[in-house]
């Protein structure tokens, strides 16, 4: 399989950078990840989303209208694990380049402008709330991970958003955006000169706008979940909504590194309860499940964890035969030559989307790991690894779950 | 000659191609169709379980396939499109164009009509849409358009289609929907590193007559009705929904409907200098976004956001100040030229994009043009300011729709 073309340079307190290099697009990627996340401790919780969304204040306005004036498109998001503030563009990468730094480097908070993202925010969590999903999955991290930032939606909560002060936020910025947590990444048309030329100024720049401090690395934490393991709450919706969470151990102590566990999970989970399993279509001829279920894997320094997310009008047998699947029924080889093959054909897709590329470099390099030698993992596993890895992951996990019973299930 | 176009892929790493067929709108048919559309995404005739259809696309280095209808305007076109990995980036002698070919076209001419399979695809559609609308976002879009469409039933429903068909409908119907389906115009495009062997394997299967006929629609768009309504709606929510649509001439010029729309949706809400972005989040905190979108193919030109409560009336008047504002003349020359350069690089970076260069394949086929994205990104360039004020001088207010 050919490898995705990166150059990568280290610069002095552990800063990072790297290009990739994909010809022929039209747009070009750039972007800073900091290795700070919702999951991630802090004094207020929604503390780090609350931060990626005050950065674009710069005393000067809206930093974002500088990236317009040279016709690039600015955003950022916040993940369990990360921040991550980025530009999409097709030319003047020169101008975005230091604009980039600028953003991630440099801080205004005022008693005033944190209020008024405050409110912002307050509705971007109202918009999540109306969602059912979000209800199912608040649910199964309070089981899973009480009394963390995991618990929590990652924009906070309305009592957070009102308690942030600029002190506060000024103080989770100076803990966290520190150099040695951060990582910049590149992608689009650029050719070897270009290259060079982006790394020199990334050097530069890392000096001008960044704080160099020696950090503590961020450690797993270990939590004490609740003796609770399942809920039942009664709702307004018609057809129920059905959440498992797995909580799962420490994958460094089962020998794997986090990107090959999350893999190796989520593989296991497509082969098991994803639509090619003949268990799936079993369920959907008994009227147990309809559509596929939302399927996903996380690793965070609060704990790792996957959840299941379906909508079934038999809520409790969903729930008796999800957990036999998962916990009595070995994946066959055939599915795991299959799920194989589909990571490979992923890898091969996501050559051509340059703004997830770039995210998941910059994400694997958080983890001093790679795009190239993640895939490779996956593709040199062999059956009684993965069989291993799997027995070894469930072996140490526990298993909670929430329904929001439906009106359908109450008739 | 056969309806059929694949270009030249000379720089992803996939390949895509569609057959799309086209019919006039009505609810019944989109319903129809919606259930034929779930029935050969789950089985047929070559491949009569769930499981081993969607074994056979996996095994196909998980070769996406997707069968749906969608609304154009006037008319339905069903999509069937399919997206692989080139063959020659995996190298493997048993998965050829023409292994991938003969299963797409499986799917799309030889239906399992079978009794369970229809009752499958019921209840599948039946828990998506009741799952839709427990979003309020999609409440109130949907609340909004048959409210539109009030007086033009035939036009209301149109994500799912009519409720009764899709609970009541029979094997024959369905039946009877597919041979009026084979009939119908269609199209094949695609974009392919070997266009001319794809074309090869492509045309042989080709053989329903639809792919003879002509599949342009001289007029696609459907008329605004001018009869001004406001509806204010109760629903247990968080965040309220407020939705407020403008109409104009379905008869307007194709360029002026076409980039004043896209100029004022920009202007008024594209990027963070947007006028409500700032007049509506960061002046009044009263959401977290706001979109202004021209439905070319309604004639309507609508702004949404999902809002607090206690500030409807507050955005709502900022709403409207906002697109006065454009009609008075009184437009900020900065913002209009980030909204240029804003569209301008948003058609640049949809040439990275295999789905977006196929969408745009079909919309000239509808339209029987050849209208690339470069000719667009020249026409977002010569339109100036006085033909933004132009378009919004022919909006006129139609409907307010809150949900709250």
């Amino acid at each position: 399989m050919k490898k995705l073309d990166v150059t990568t340079r280290d610069y002095k307190f552990g800063f990072r950078a790297k290009v990739i290099r994909r010809p022929l697009f039209a747009q070009k990627f750039m972007g800073i990840i900091v290795d700070f996340g919702g999951s991630d401790p802090q004094k207020l919780c929604g503390g780090a989303h609350f931060l990626e969304h005050k950065l674009f204040t710069k005393k000067s306005g809206d930093i974002s209208q500088r990236f317009e004036e040279i016709g690039a498109s600015t955003n950022a998001f916040t993940t369990y694990n990360e921040t991550m503030f980025y530009a999409s563009f097709t030319e003047h990468w020169r101008q975005v380049l230091p604009l980039i730094f600028e953003l991630v480097g440099t801080t205004y908070f005022t008693k005033s402008n944190v209020t008024k993202e405050s409110k912002i925010i307050a509705q971007e969590l109202a918009m999540y709330q109306d969602d059912p999903n979000w209800q199912v999955n608040y649910e199964l991290m309070q089981m899973m991970f009480p009394k963390t930032s995991l618990a929590e939606d990652l924009t906070g909560t309305k009592s957070s958003l009102k308690k942030m002060t600029p002190e506060i936020l000024q103080e989770i910025y100076n803990n966290n955006y520190v150099s040695c947590r951060m990582e910049f990444v590149a992608c689009g048309g650029f050719s070897e000169n270009q290259t060079k030329e982006i790394l020199r100024e990334v050097g530069k720049l890392e000096s001008k706008y960044l704080i160099s401090k020696k950090v503590a690395p961020k450690k797993l934490s270990i939590v004490n979940s609740q003796k609770q393991h399942n809920k039942i709450i009664a709702s307004d919706l018609i057809t129920s909504r059905v959440g498992i969470g797995i909580k799962l151990p420490d994958f460094k102590k089962v020998g794997l590194r986090n990107s090959t566990a999350q893999s190796i999970f989520e593989m296991m989970l497509q082969a098991k309860l994803g639509v090619t399993s003949p268990w799936f279509e079993k369920m959907q001829k008994q009227g147990i499940l309809n559509s596929p279920m939302e399927l996903q894997v996380s690793y965070t320094t609060a704990g790792n964890f996957a959840t299941i997310i379906g909508a079934s009008g038999k809520p409790d047998l969903f729930l008796k035969n999800i957990k036999s699947q998962l916990l009595e029924v070995p994946v066959t080889e055939e599915a795991f030559v299959f799920q194989k093959k589909e990571a490979l054909a992923q890898t091969i897709r996501e050559f051509d989307d340059l703004s997830t590329i770039a995210i998941e470099e910059a994400e694997y390099g958080l983890e001093n790991d790679s795009f190239n030698s993640a895939s490779q993992a996956i593709q040199s596993l062999s059956f009684n690894e993965f069989y291993t890895a799997v027995e070894n992951i469930l072996d140490k996990s526990d298993i909670f779950t929430t329904t929001l019973k439906g009106k359908e299930e109450a008739n | 000659m056969t309806n059929i176009r694949i270009d030249h892929n000379l720089k992803f790493k996939t390949a895509t191609l569609g057959c799309f067929l086209r019919l006039p709108l009505d609810k019944k048919t989109l319903a129809l169709a919606n259930i034929l559309a779930y029935m050969q995404s789950n089985a047929t005739k070559e491949f009569p379980g769930i499981n081993l259809q969607a074994k056979t696309f996996s095994n196909l280095y998980n070769t996406s396939l997707q069968v749906f209808p969608e609304v154009f305007g006037n008319q339905i076109v069903v999509f069937y499109t399919i997206n692989f990995v080139e063959p020659r980036e995996i190298l493997d002698p048993d998965y050829n164009y023409e292994v991938i070919m003969d299963a797409f076209f499986k799917v799309v001419k030889e239906p399992l009509f079978d009794g369970q399979l229809l009752e499958l695809a019921k209840r599948q559609l039946e828990q998506e849409r009741k799952q839709y609308y427990e979003l309020p976002a999609n409440v109130s879009l949907s609340g909004f358009f048959n409210t539109w469409y009030r007086n033009m039933p035939s036009y209301q429903d149109s994500v799912f289609g009519d409720e009764k068909t899709l609970k009541n409908a029979s094997l024959e119907e369905i039946k009877s929907f597919f041979n009026t389906l084979k009939n119908a115009p269609a199209f094949c495009l695609g974009q392919a590193q070997d266009p001319d062997s794809l074309t090869d394997l492509v045309q042989t299967q080709l053989d329903w007559p639809g792919y003879f006929d002509d599949f342009v629609v001289s007029t696609l768009s459907l008329p605004a009705e001018e009869n001004p309504i406001e509806r204010e709606i109760q629903f247990k929510s968080e965040q309220a929904q407020l939705l407020i649509g403008y109409g104009y001439d379905q008869s307007l010029p194709i360029y002026l409907k076409q980039f004043g729309g896209l100029f004022l949706g920009e202007y008024l809400a594209g990027d963070e200098s947007a006028k409500l972005f700032t007049e509506v989040r960061e002046k009044l905190g009263a959401a977290y976004a706001i979109d202004a979108t021209n439905y070319l193919n309604n004639s309507l030109f609508l702004i949404s956001t999902g809002i607090s409560k206690d500030k409807i009336a507050a955005a709502s008047k900022a709403i409207k100040m906002g697109v006065k504002a454009v009609q008075d003349g009184k437009v900020d020359e900065g913002i209009f030229s980030k909204a240029k350069s804003a569209l301008k690089r948003n058609y640049q970076i949809s040439t990275d994009r295999q789905d977006l260069i196929l969408i745009q394949m079909l919309a000239n086929a509808l339209r029987g043009r050849d209208y690339t994205f470069v000719q667009r990104i020249a026409d977002v360039d010569h339109f100036k300011i006085d033909k933004l004020v132009e378009f919004s001088q022919k909006l006129y207010f139609n409907e307010s729709y809150c949900l709250k």
